[in-house]
């Protein structure tokens, strides 16, 4: 029996019968998810055919008891990745003026970060009507999943649930290409793991008082595409700041002694703490910065580094994500996409810290027609792109000035992954 | 002494304006209702540039040279430099790098730098009204792929400021035009505009779908607040935050500035972006006289001032600088060198559908448009002139006809 990390899950469709667990076969799903408790003998025959049928309690994520939950974590108010039209036409699309993502990066990045190497899943429900639902936009639930390091249940429309049950030619064949495309992220699985190249640390305890500007501060980063990690106060070690640029300490409460040396010790090593007015006294008699007035915050050396401390309480999540962002300076962002429009980037590192791996995914689900380009920070030797439905990846020139490689993307639908070798870790 | 200062290089009046290339120009003489004889008159040089490499710095010091020098302009004074990065910084024409289309070159940037500050001069702001934002302009930057360092240290007491909002300021601080107004008597900026001695627009030699083109002179139009001018500027006062662009209150005037400027002279006037731009392009240069004019046309795009401007748009290279301290004259040699002629008035090329800027800041007297009192210094117009319309086809920029 596979442990299950190793689950790779489909959301078991109401139409289903277990005479339909034949279409998992030869297939890389292993494990089926439910929403609702399963029609009699699914989960039976599904076991008694191998694969994994776990009943589990979908919880919203805020609800979600870190320290208890044992095998999957089942989150289950994700969002449906998608361009949000209609947060564009009633006027909601809101303050950042980059096109109104539904994304779940952020989500998977905080379940990876709280959930410390457990199993944890991802749903949400589809959209109001199903039929809007075209073939890339499931490609795009499990690539969303994959670039940032998460897994969902493949989810599929009843419709469709009904022509593969009923073994319609032309459904048969896109199920196979989304068989295609999950072997090919699961063969690819150990990308998963890789971590995420994040110059930015959001450090919370993530729950009560803190939650609300907590998740908002990190949805609202994530559609900036400001490259960040969520850390848990409870779990921060000093390890976890190294190659760090900046740390947000979001909580209305004073940091704790132990934790208050390690933000100082990272600002005096180089680094830019940001705090709110209840960390004042905890810094307090560092000599202020030399230069013109933030409109937020004053600040102040410490070491080679920086502390930033908000004169009012936080407030508004996006407008903090921004000054953290520009305060620590866009220059350490690993990667930059030119005329990305729709297209969202996670960068992870090899284990090794010589290749980079930009995800690249495209919450259009659909080809592009402008020219994008690819900018990153960091000098390269050699890049390859990554394509579902490629077994090899291809190499690609490199072109921009050296200090920041620019490469340009060709034309996808979902995901592509560009990996990056570099001459040094 | 010549009356017309091509003369001295040997052109008559009408063979600099043959200069102007294959075009067919409509007399000139027949539609100077905007002319203004008293209008002033100063030099331009044109210098051949083909990169941005090692020739950059002296093609650009020897034109300037060939104005007289900046000594006696710069020297010991705060210089505001105004660059050009319209749009958004992630937004390129193609693939091509917005330098090389539609922002002005850093190594333009910096080479200017380097000039005012081996000029003598005590302090150089880099100033733009960075695309619908108040991030620091060296972050804009950076967004746009640019690494600011090298521009910083191109001199000594180099700084940079996004003039959207206060800045460094404690309050906006006005210009009003003495020449009169024909939109707006008078602005409030950021203070890094009016507590400067001098100021410089480097702009890129590019078209302009609402004004026809785009060069030194509405570069400047860069410089008004959007805390105050913008579409989401304050009702009353400034807003504290830099969001949207200018189209309500600027182009289209649906929506006037915050209270605390000056409101327009007759909002009865048409509400139509081509009316109004070119009027209030000129009524900033002349509320924020520019001292120093330097259009970069070494690489740029055709067919519109950004990206988004419409499917005739694509790079090319002309391969020149303009400089001069007339920013009318300045632009209206810029304008030659385009292949269109500077005294084109409304309906005719490069202003198939907007008023002249160039007619109407001659006729507030800011500078003559007339290329035959322009004296070129330099590489010869003639020789200089790439025809942006011939180059890439099609009508007005944006599809506009």
């Amino acid at each position: 029996m596979s442990t299950s990390a190793e689950w790779i899950p489909i959301e078991w469709p109401a139409s289903w019968r277990p005479e339909q667990l034949g279409l998992l076969r030869d297939t890389p799903f292993n494990a089926l998810a439910f929403k609702d408790p399963p029609p009699a003998g699914v989960a039976e025959a599904a076991r008694a055919a191998g694969l994994n049928a776990p009943l589990l309690a979908w919880k919203a994520w805020k609800e979600i008891d870190w320290a208890k939950s044992d095998g999957v974590i089942a989150i289950g108010d994700g969002f449906w990745p998608a361009y949000n039209y209609k947060g564009l036409a009633d006027g909601s699309a809101g303050p950042t003026g980059e096109p109104w993502l539904d994304a779940n990066g952020w989500l998977y990045l905080y379940s990876r970060a709280r959930g410390g190497g457990r199993t944890v899943w991802v749903r949400s429900e589809p959209p109001e009507d199903p039929r809007t639902v075209r073939q890339p936009h499931l490609h795009l639930l499990l690539a969303e999943a994959f670039a940032f390091g998460g897994r969902r249940p493949l989810w599929l429309p009843p419709e469709f649930a009904a022509a593969l049950a009923a073994g319609n030619g032309k459904s048969l064949g896109d199920w196979k290409k989304l068989v295609d495309t999950a072997r090919w992220f699961e063969q690819r699985d150990a990308w998963r793991s890789w971590p995420a190249v994040a110059p930015l640390v959001v450090l919370s305890d993530f729950s009560g008082d803190n939650e609300y500007l907590a998740s908002e501060t990190m949805l609202l980063a994530a559609r900036k595409q400001i490259p960040f990690w969520p850390l848990p106060v409870a779990q921060v070690q000093a390890g976890d700041l190294t190659g760090r640029r900046a740390v947000l300490y979001l909580d209305q409460a004073p940091p704790t002694p132990n934790l208050l040396a390690l933000l100082k010790a990272f600002a005096a090593s180089g680094g830019l703490v940001l705090a709110g007015p209840a960390a004042a006294k905890a810094f307090a008699d560092l000599k202020p910065v030399a230069a013109h007035p933030h409109p937020r915050f004053d600040i102040f050396t410490l070491g080679r580094g920086r502390v930033a401390l908000a004169r009012a309480a936080f407030d508004d999540a996006w407008t903090l994500a921004d000054d953290a962002h520009l305060l620590m300076s866009r220059r350490y962002d690993p990667a930059r996409l030119f005329n990305g429009g729709l297209l969202h980037t996670h960068t992870a590192a090899s284990p090794d810290g010589k290749r980079t791996m930009v995800h690249i995914v495209n919450y259009g689900a659909e080809p592009f027609f402008n020219i994008v380009v690819l900018q990153v920070t960091r000098p390269v030797k050699s890049a390859r792109i990554h394509l579902p439905g490629a077994a090899e990846p291809k190499s690609v020139a490199i072109g921009g000035d050296p200090a920041r490689p620019e490469i340009v993307i060709p034309y996808f639908s979902v995901y592509l992954a560009v990996e990056l070798e570099h001459a040094h870790a | 002494m010549p009356d017309y200062p091509c003369q001295r290089h040997g052109l008559s009046r009408r063979q600099a304006l043959a200069g102007l290339g294959s075009l067919a120009l409509t007399p000139f003489v027949t539609r100077l209702s905007g002319y203004s004889p008293q209008a002033p008159a100063s030099p331009v040089s044109i210098g051949r540039c083909r990169s941005y490499g090692p020739e950059l710095t002296p093609t650009l010091g020897r034109m300037l040279d060939q104005l007289g020098g900046l000594s006696k302009l710069v020297a010991g004074k705060t210089v505001a430099v105004k660059i050009n990065l319209t749009g958004s910084p992630r937004e390129r024409l193609g693939g091509t790098p917005s330098e090389l289309a539609h922002y002005t070159h850093p190594a333009v940037i910096g080479s200017t730098i380097h000039l005012l500050a081996a000029a003598g001069a005590r302090r150089i702001r880099v100033l733009e009204g960075c695309f619908v934002c108040a991030d620091p302009l060296e972050e804009f930057m950076i967004d746009a792929g640019w690494d600011p360092s090298p521009l910083l240290n191109a001199g000594p007491n180099v700084e940079m400021e996004n003039t959207n909002v206060l800045g460094r300021g404690k309050r906006y601080l006005r210009r009003t035009s003495p020449q009169g107004a024909y939109i707006f008597p008078g602005f409030d900026f950021n203070h890094a505009w009016v507590d400067s001695d001098v100021v410089v627009s480097i702009a890129k030699l590019k078209e302009h779908a609402t004004v026809g083109i785009t060069l030194g002179m509405k570069n400047m139009f860069g410089a008004t607040p959007i805390t105050i001018y913008g579409d989401s500027c304050g009702k009353d006062e400034p807003a504290t935050e830099a969001k949207g662009g200018r189209g309500n209150t600027m182009h289209d005037g649906s929506q006037p500035p915050s209270k605390s400027a000056l409101q327009e002279l007759d909002p009865t006037t048409p509400r139509r972006g081509d009316y109004r731009m070119p009027r209030i392009v000129v009524d900033v240069c002349s509320a924020l006289p520019v001292h120093l004019t330097i259009i970069d046309g070494i690489s740029t795009m055709i067919g519109g001032e950004g990206p988004w401007t419409g499917p005739n748009s694509k790079i090319a290279e002309p391969g020149i600088l303009i400089a001069g301290f007339n920013p009318v004259c300045t632009d209206a040699i810029g304008t030659a060198a385009m292949g269109y002629d500077p005294m084109a008035t409304r309906g005719q090329p490069p202003f198939d559908v907007c008023d002249s800027f160039l007619e109407l800041a001659e006729a507030r007297g800011l500078g003559t448009r007339d290329p035959g009192r322009i004296e070129v210094v330099g590489t010869p117009l003639k020789d200089a002139i790439f025809a942006f319309r011939k180059y890439r086809g099609g009508g007005f920029p944006g599809g506009a006809s």
